[in-house]
């Protein structure tokens, strides 16, 4: 009989990296088109490995709007930590340099 | 939620290989006691090790008994594309007994057991024709699914190919016994998912939230439950007929 083990979702992700210190989880709600409180979290080193995730995920999320052709620079993601304290709020504009002007 | 735990599978005496053979048609019971056989002395593998490295040149075909692997491709800046996930039954290095040198890593996402077999024993089972077509058999539906997730990363928005990558887990778990009423063990993190699909965690994340909002799943404590099948196949345009299930001759 073949009895299948897995890991708590959200433990440390890279194979290579078992060695990093205890993480904490953040939580990451998206305040887009829909407003989805974050159930999961990620478990991530600091406030600034949080920084980190909310940025390229910014950046990701706004890419996959151009593709559709619209781009919502209020909309924003929020992160808390484990207890439920804000860390950050970060609007997506504020995730990308915008240049409008001529040369 | 209670007695979460999937069944193991109708035919417990079966392994997850035997199971993932047969969804091609039924094999002969000398064929099938071989590749039982193969499943006597696994070894145990703690998570994230890696079972073999990109170059390695090994003496023994690895196939996965219990537990979750990966195939990987390292960038020079530490960045990590997985180009597979393993399941109970699938051999990670079936080609490198042609090929001689990996040219991608293999790693372990759960704790995990792993048959190391020799080469010597793959070619006596080789050497059989009906277990050389079946092994080709799934050598040819691994290459589909890597072709499924090229279409996944190149064509389709982050929530149709998290869809379809949950639509595809869930038929190969189904295959070896592993659901049970439409609830699976996943034990991937959201960047496990992420480095599957080009994706960032947190856009993983988001996704993961609108399906979960929409009722087409739930996900808590690496177990996914699908509310809607049907749903979720529409959403993400997953046709499963690249898993070649019951296509024999």
């Amino acid at each position: 009989m073949i009895k299948h083990r897995h890991s708590k979702l959200g433990k440390g992700p890279a194979p290579l990296s078992s060695l990093k210190a205890r993480r904490a989880a953040f939580l990451f709600h998206v305040y887009d088109d829909d407003v989805l409180r974050d159930e999961d979290g990620l478990e991530l080193a600091d406030a600034a490995a949080a920084r980190s995730a909310a940025l390229a995920g910014a950046r990701a999320m706004m890419c996959d709007q151009l593709t559709k052709g619209r781009l919502s620079l209020h909309h924003r993601i929020e992160v808390e930590d484990e207890s439920g304290s804000p860390v950050l709020s970060l609007a997506f504009g504020d995730a990308v340099q915008i240049e409008t002007g001529g040369r | 939620m209670a007695g979460t735990k999937p069944k193991p599978a109708e035919r417990a005496l079966d392994s997850p290989m035997v199971a993932k053979l047969e969804t091609r048609g039924r094999l002969a019971d000398e064929d099938r006691d071989a590749l039982n056989a193969l499943y006597s002395d696994p070894r145990e593998i703690g998570a994230r090790r890696n079972i073999i490295r990109e170059g390695d040149r090994p003496d023994h075909v690895h196939l996965m008994v219990e537990g979750w692997a990966a195939r990987y491709k390292l960038l020079p800046d530490g960045a990590r594309q997985i180009t597979a996930f393993l399941i109970p039954g699938d051999f990670c290095d079936l080609h490198v007994t042609i090929l001689g040198e990996m040219d991608h890593g293999i790693t372990t996402l759960t704790r995990s057991k792993v048959a190391f077999i020799p080469r010597a024993r793959m070619d006596e089972l080789t050497g059989r024709p009906s277990l050389a077509k079946a092994f080709w058999w799934a050598t040819l539906v691994d290459e589909a699914v890597l072709r499924s997730w090229i279409v996944n990363i190149g064509r389709r928005d982050a929530f149709e190919a998290i869809g379809h990558l949950i639509c595809e887990l869930y038929v190969r778990m189904k295959n070896i016994g592993l659901v049970d009423g439409g609830r699976f063990d996943l034990p991937l993190t959201q960047e496990e998912i992420g480095d599957a699909l080009g994706l960032t965690s947190v856009h993983v994340n988001r996704v993961l939230q609108r399906l979960r909002s929409e009722d087409l799943i739930s996900f808590r404590q690496g177990l996914l439950t699908i509310h809607d099948y049907r749903a979720l196949e529409k959403a993400s345009g997953f046709n499963p007929n690249y898993l070649h299930i019951g296509r024999s001759e």
